[in-house]
């Protein structure tokens, strides 16, 4: 099972109960390095305009590992795009919304601005490392080209000894050898490697991974995580973690922003999104989710399929596929604002008090308590 | 690099083959076509022993397999023969020819190129604007318009009407403008197709982004991780072109009275200069293996995922 190590959310979350201070406090002393505020962001297809970020805020805070987690379609890896300005216009387009770089707005900023704080300031690991490296440069030069983009007088001899090093940073063997090969003579998890050094070559403040192990086999799955872990530990960036996958989340997240539908549903520190979920979908994702440390009878997935994003439901986009909204007129009609709920955790729904009991009721009908142990 | 060296080695054994091929193909084909050489050398008014005396002056009174066995092992030797109409080797007719026709199709390829190259990236960088029609039917116009016609209209803008360039000949420096750049304008119309697909299907790949993410400007996004990527297939219409150019040149040649081997070409089937039209065949096969040889190193150099 999980390895307890110094640095594992579970250890910080220890850390953090003895230290007299609140997860919130802890958590919120420092001013956020990064900041969404009402960002939205839509494509135009043929079939109609997709809002698929619509409002979204958050906070990213430094030294975190921020989990965002979501179905496809639920616009985690587009507000992940939107934070560099990668959306490809067209079909895409930021409608509104800021995203303050400590205090400077991304969106609003000059191109060449942008550029320097892209891959500096700012580094970003893509979902599948098959495609996201360049096919006909070699895999250490496409490291050394973002060291030199960022400073000039870096000689060649430099940038190559310089992505060498982290070459061998992220554990790839016979860096000196790789670095003159190209991408299809490495394997997937030596490629995203690749990428994670590249990322981290500016010790970015920020580093935002979408999806990194998607596309990875699931034995390479967790020692990518954990090169990735090392080298945001080792360049002290805050990381945004993009995932489908909770059991990442439950690994490697401080915090977690839960996405539905191009929206924020909730948000919580990691502990109280497995034990205490407060919106019916994070339910829905708990109980949905095979585990091995508890012995389920059954699994209750959530049903009906992700909602068409040309044409969302009205009211809480997730209604239809509610246990808890019962039909109730308010959650056809109403949008759910996000929800204080206290001790740093929010949730977008109008009954988000009676998540707890309907988290109960699953519980009996899988035969196991969730929210204990493991998570 | 040892693959490619022994792929080189077995594309020129290969080609040998080939222009074995090249040479009964177009050995019986000039033997299968209606006019005797022998008669157009003689003239009109020349009696039957005349003709028939010419005519085994020249071997064709010879079985078709002997006539063949001569010209082959001549050109083993590096004998194509004697041309019928100066009686000079067709060798050194073809020879004083060549550089000219050459240095033509490499200008116009070049130009084709480079011209064509740019308008693509810039149509397929800024797809559905103003620019990329303008391109596009550049290109188009570009594609459909006849060379020699093409070839006129330009000597009476630049050389009758404004004077700035030779209209014909090759006497001086400035000579080459006028029909390297008629000859170029089908090449860079299809180069400049060829790239703006190209890039397109480029442009959207996910390492593009990569590069965007790393801060790279767009110049270099374009140049350095686009245009790379998307070069292969230029690069065979390129080459292609260059072939394709080296036997179009005919008509470019003759509008501007170029002293090369295209217009050579054409006197001499007319004339039915077996050892010459054998000759400029079997060169211009040889060249188009040359080049694909070329090519193929050129791939491996620009994308390191080809192996032979």
């Amino acid at each position: 099972m999980t390895e307890v190590t110094e640095t594992s959310p579970i250890a910080r979350r220890y850390a953090l109960a003895f230290s007299n201070r609140s997860v919130e406090e802890a958590l919120f002393v420092s001013s956020p390095v990064l900041s969404i505020r009402g960002l939205t962001t839509e494509f135009v297809t043929p079939a109609g305009v997709v809002k698929a970020v619509s409002d979204v805020s958050w906070d990213l805070h430094p030294g975190e590992t921020l989990g965002v987690v979501g179905e496809s379609g639920s616009g985690k890896s587009v507000t992940a795009m939107s934070i560099l300005r990668l959306i490809q216009s067209p079909p895409g387009r930021i409608v509104a919304g800021e995203i303050l770089f400590e205090g400077r707005d991304l969106l609003k900023m000059p191109a060449k601005e942008l550029r320097q704080l892209r891959g500096s300031e700012i580094g970003m690991i893509f979902q599948d490392p098959m495609t996201s490296l360049n096919p006909v440069l070699a895999v250490g030069q496409q490291i050394a080209e973002a060291l030199r983009l960022h400073d000039r007088r870096m000689s060649r001899d430099k940038a190559r000894a310089r992505a060498i090093e982290l070459l061998t940073m992220v554990g790839v063997p016979n860096p000196e050898g790789r670095f003159d090969q190209y991408p299809h003579e490495h394997s997937g998890g030596m490629r995203q490697r690749a990428m994670i050094a590249m990322a981290i070559a500016n010790d970015p403040k920020v580093l935002i991974a979408d999806e990194p192990t998607t596309a990875l086999d699931v034995t390479i799955q967790a020692q990518v995580l954990d090169v990735l872990r090392t080298a945001s530990e080792r360049t002290n960036a805050a990381t945004i973690l993009i995932t489908h996958d909770l059991g990442v989340i439950a690994e490697h997240a401080d915090r977690v922003i839960v996405m539905y539908g191009g929206k924020v549903v909730e948000v919580a520190d990691v502990f109280s999104i497995f034990s205490a979920p407060r919106h019916p979908y994070t339910l829905g994702l708990m109980s949905s989710l095979p585990r091995l440390d508890v012995d389920l009878q059954r699994l209750d997935p959530i049903p009906g399929a992700p909602p068409n994003p040309i044409n969302l439901p009205t009211g809480c986009s997730f209604h239809p596929r509610c246990r808890v909204s019962k039909g109730r007129d308010l959650c056809r009609t109403q949008v759910p604002p996000l929800y204080d709920i206290g001790g740093g955790q929010q949730a977008a729904c109008h009954f988000s008090e009676e998540v707890p009991a309907e988290m109960a009721v699953v519980s009996r009908e899988m035969g196991a308590r969730l929210g204990s142990a493991g998570a | 690099m040892t693959g490619t060296a022994a792929h080189i080695v077995r594309t020129l054994l290969l080609s040998l083959i080939t222009l074995l091929g090249v040479s009964v193909l177009i050995f019986l084909m000039l033997r299968v076509l209606p006019g005797d050489p022998a008669r157009v050398l003689a003239g009109l008014n020349a009696s039957e022993e005349q003709v028939a005396q010419i005519r085994q002056q020249l071997g064709l009174d010879e079985s078709l397999l002997s006539q063949y066995w001569h010209f082959i092992s001549g050109v083993v030797q590096g004998d194509l023969g004697e041309s019928a109409r100066t009686s000079r080797p067709a060798s050194a007719e073809i020879a004083v020819r060549l550089p000219a026709t050459l240095i033509l199709a490499f200008v116009a390829t070049v130009v084709g190129s480079l011209v064509g190259v740019t308008a693509g990236v810039l149509a397929a960088v800024r797809r559905n604007t103003v620019l990329d029609h303008v391109v596009s039917s550049v290109a188009m116009m570009g594609v459909s318009m006849p060379v020699y016609w093409l070839g006129l209209l330009l000597i009476l803008l630049f050389a009758v009407t404004l004077g700035w360039l030779p209209a014909a000949g090759s006497g001086q420096p400035l000579s080459i403008v006028l029909p390297a750049v008629t000859l170029a304008a089908f090449s860079t119309a299809l180069v400049s197709r060829m790239t703006r697909a190209s890039m397109l299907e480029v442009l959207g790949q996910d390492f593009m982004r990569t590069a965007e993410a790393k801060g790279a400007p767009p110049r270099t996004v374009i140049i350095k991780h686009g245009l790379r990527n998307a070069f292969i297939p230029i690069l065979t219409v390129i080459s292609l072109q260059f072939g394709a150019l080296l036997g179009g040149a005919v008509l470019t040649e003759t509008v501007f009275g170029w002293p090369g081997i295209g217009r050579l070409l054409v006197d001499s089937i007319g004339a039915r200069d077996f050892a010459v039209v054998q000759g400029i065949v079997l060169v211009y096969a040889a060249v188009f293996i040359l080049l694909n040889v070329v090519v193929d190193v050129l791939y491996v150099v620009v994308d390191p995922r080809i192996r032979y």
